[in-house]
């Protein structure tokens, strides 16, 4: 149904290592345009690990494979590359900034972004009401913006200011990083009303979850399963809901079991 | 002055000293304090010498560097024909040129006596009480004793001035010594300062050299006085060229509700000592000190405070940072002494540092000597580097890697003085800072700071 298109995001056989130990063992994943994507999967398959990697994160020693955004090498380029080309992550754990207001934050990395796509700095108006409308969108106070990046704020208004960002700096891809824990069903809600909202002029994204809650609210198109380093089984929704019933034990014992080989497209 | 060798570095300077000593009468000796006062430097001076690394407050500072120019005091009658724009506001100029005080450029101002010193001695009788009263004269709250340097300032003691603030000036008092010289030039300057009960002032203390080649020397001693409910703002500017170098001893004596709020932006001078010290004296009162060192190259700062609370409900409060590059060295060393009547102390200090190169140095050293019981006291020291879990999370945002270091140490810096009154004058001190940082963190020059709307707090 996407064959026109070019491939948002194409992961190949990508085996990474931190440390000196292997996390992920060959993945492959394939995003298009206009697809919701899940990977799920227990605590320490390497579904973070992903993440920081695409995100470009340092620390972690690439061993084998392939990663193309937008056509372009990924691994080839520095974080803020990435971040221009339009890939973003809302992060697990957001970073406290002591003393950089959130509107000097956004502010700098929505011109940075412009600067190096060759586009002129935003006016102050056209980036004041966009801010306004991202904050609405999260159901966050206009003083919200006023604070300082992250310091003082609750795990609940991290969570929300990551989506808030992904409003304000309108990504190609967001990869959303367990970006449900931690949230109360309010909060949830919030969150995934912003993140269908946004879908559109988000292109894509690849939601990562241990939980099963979040795909209520935000529907997948595909669903991954990540075990030990490795995407072990896709499927649609459907695939969640299963997981949820049966638990990560299942997994376990299938994956001891059978040898399956990884899908990725359908 | 058989013991102040001429070859010892800076001790040639004190050969007049010595001359108007001996050609003295014994009357004028025991008549005149200020000869008293040069005499008792140049004792103190013999007894001491210069202080060395091996001198425990000045442990860090090796000034060997620093004081081995064949230095010249300020001679003739050297004028400066207008005030050079240097600060973005307008001010009651005190202006010294070359050493010398420049009155010409000082018009008369409601609510402030402005005595030359240098015209004072040289009137040749005076008795000494600088400010009107015995209790406010030069050498009261800083003696010879205490320190190297104030004794050869008292040994040199000639120009400087007497500053009594009887009703709340228009403007900042610019306190400033202004040098251009192709020799290396050696500043002595006396400041004692009285604020009158329930006056309210700020006073900017800046050195700044025109001179390319030669450096010039600043040994600057300050008494200053604050009578009940006053008020004074002191920001000390030290943000001028590697040749200028300059040790500042200061000492603000405080009574009952007086407030004193210390700035010291420390930038660009190539050698900087201030040796800070404020006494509570009375109730009530409030002491604040903030001290930014933003150093690179070989530039050394060293700030040396301490916080006397010598009466109840006092408070003190203290934040010093130093961001330190190349193979610059910041030095901090503070003392708070609560006394035992000192009940109800509200004492805070903290200083933080972030070392950008492998030979960049950084010394801390908080010091506390707590005699009362019902005291609050706080102090947190830390050395460290660029947080790198912030530095990526803003690349994941978009900016580049040396856009997210000037963003970080912008605002780490900024918490200083931020609430540093005179608004045009914080923009000019961020302004400066920043390029300096970005020049640090070697920042492509075609980068225009208003690309990161920094100025937007």
């Amino acid at each position: 149904m996407h064959n026109a298109k070019q491939p948002l995001l194409t992961i190949e056989n990508l085996h990474v290592a931190v440390d000196d130990k292997q996390i992920l063992k060959g993945v492959d994943l394939t995003i298009y345009p206009g697809e919701i994507h899940a990977i799920m999967g227990p605590n320490g398959s390497g579904k973070s690990t992903l993440a920081a990697v695409l995100a470009g994160r340092e620390d972690y020693t690439i061993l084998q494979g392939r990663v193309f955004f937008d056509g372009k090498d990924l691994l080839e380029m520095s974080p803020e590359e990435r971040a221009a080309a339009g890939l973003f992550l809302a992060f697990q754990y957001p970073v406290e900034i002591p003393g950089v207001s959130m509107l000097t934050f956004l502010r700098t990395a929505l011109n940075e972004i412009r600067k190096s796509n060759g586009e002129e700095p935003i006016d102050t108006r056209t980036f004041l009401q966009r801010v306004r409308e991202a904050a609405q969108l999260l159901e966050l106070g206009n003083d919200f913006l006023q604070r300082a990046v992250n310091v003082g704020f609750s795990g609940g208004e991290k969570k929300r200011n990551e989506i808030l960002q992904m409003a304000v700096l309108r990504p190609k891809l967001a990869i959303l990083d367990e970006t449900d824990s931690g949230l109360d069903i309010d909060a949830l809600k919030i969150v995934a009303n912003a993140v269908n909202s946004l879908f559109g002029t988000i292109q894509s994204y690849l939601i990562i979850t241990h939980y099963q809650r979040l795909l209520n609210y935000i529907e997948p198109d595909y669903v991954h399963v990540m075990y030990d380093g490795k995407i072990v089984r896709s499927g649609d929704k459907t695939l969640a809901l299963e997981l949820e019933a049966k638990g990560y034990d299942w997994l376990r014992s299938e994956t001891l079991s059978s040898i399956e080989l990884p899908s990725t497209t359908t | 002055m058989t013991n102040l060798q001429e070859t010892k570095p800076l001790m040639h300077l004190l050969s007049a000293t010595f001359d108007s000593l001996q050609s003295a009468t014994p009357e004028q000796l025991e008549h005149n304090p200020f000869l008293q006062l040069r005499k008792q430097g140049l004792d103190a001076l013999a007894r001491t010498g210069l202080p060395t690394p091996r001198d425990e407050e000045w442990k860090y500072l090796n000034l060997a560097p620093y004081i081995r120019h064949p230095y010249q005091l300020p001679a003739g009658k050297e004028s400066l024909s207008h005030l050079p724009q240097i600060l973005p506001i307008t001010t009651i100029p005190v202006v010294f040129f070359n050493g010398l005080f420049q009155p010409h450029l000082l018009s008369p101002v409601h609510g402030v006596t402005v005595t030359s010193l240098a015209q004072l001695l040289d009137r040749g009788s005076h008795d000494g009480t600088a400010l009107g009263e015995q209790e406010h004269s030069i050498g009261q709250l800083l003696s010879p004793e205490d320190d190297p340097f104030v004794a050869l300032n008292a040994a040199l003691l000639h120009q400087g001035a007497l500053l009594h603030i009887t009703q709340n000036p228009s403007q900042p008092i610019y306190l400033a010594s202004i040098t251009q010289s192709d020799q290396p030039l050696f500043v002595n300057l006396r400041f004692a300062i009285r604020l009158s009960t329930g006056t309210a002032a700020t006073i900017i203390l800046d050195l700044r050299t025109l001179s390319k080649t030669a450096p010039t020397f600043h040994n600057i001693v300050s008494e200053i006085w604050l009578e009940t409910e006053s008020a004074l703002t002191l920001i000390f500017l030290q943000n001028d060229t590697a040749q200028n170098y300059g040790v500042l001893t200061t000492r603000i004596a405080q009574t009952a509700r007086s407030r004193s709020r210390l700035y010291t932006i420390t930038a660009g001078n190539g050698m900087v000592r201030n040796t800070t010290s404020v006494q509570l004296n009375e109730p009530e009162a409030e002491t604040v000190l903030y001290g930014l060192s933003v150093l690179r190259d070989t530039e050394v700062a060293d700030h040396h405070t301490a916080v006397e609370h010598l009466a109840p409900n006092c408070q003190s409060s203290e934040l010093y940072k130093s961001i330190v590059a190349d193979q610059a060295t910041n030095i901090f060393n503070g003392k708070i002494f609560v006394h035992p009547e000192a009940q109800q102390t509200n004492a805070y200090q903290s200083n933080h540092n972030i070392l950008l190169s492998d030979d960049a140095q950084v010394y801390t050293k908080p010091q506390l000597e707590i005699f009362a019981d019902d005291v609050r006291c706080t102090h947190g020291a830390t050395v460290g580097q660029l947080p790198q879990e912030a530095v990526f999370y803003l690349r994941t945002r978009g900016l580049p890697e040396t856009v997210a270091d000037v963003l970080l140490l912008h605002a780490f810096a900024a918490e200083v003085y931020e609430q540093l009154p005179l608004e045009p004058l914080r923009a000019w001190i961020d302004q400066q800072l920043s390029h300096r940082l970005f020049d640090i963190v070697d920042l492509a020059a075609d980068r225009k700071l208003v690309d990161l709307q920094f100025a937007t707090s």
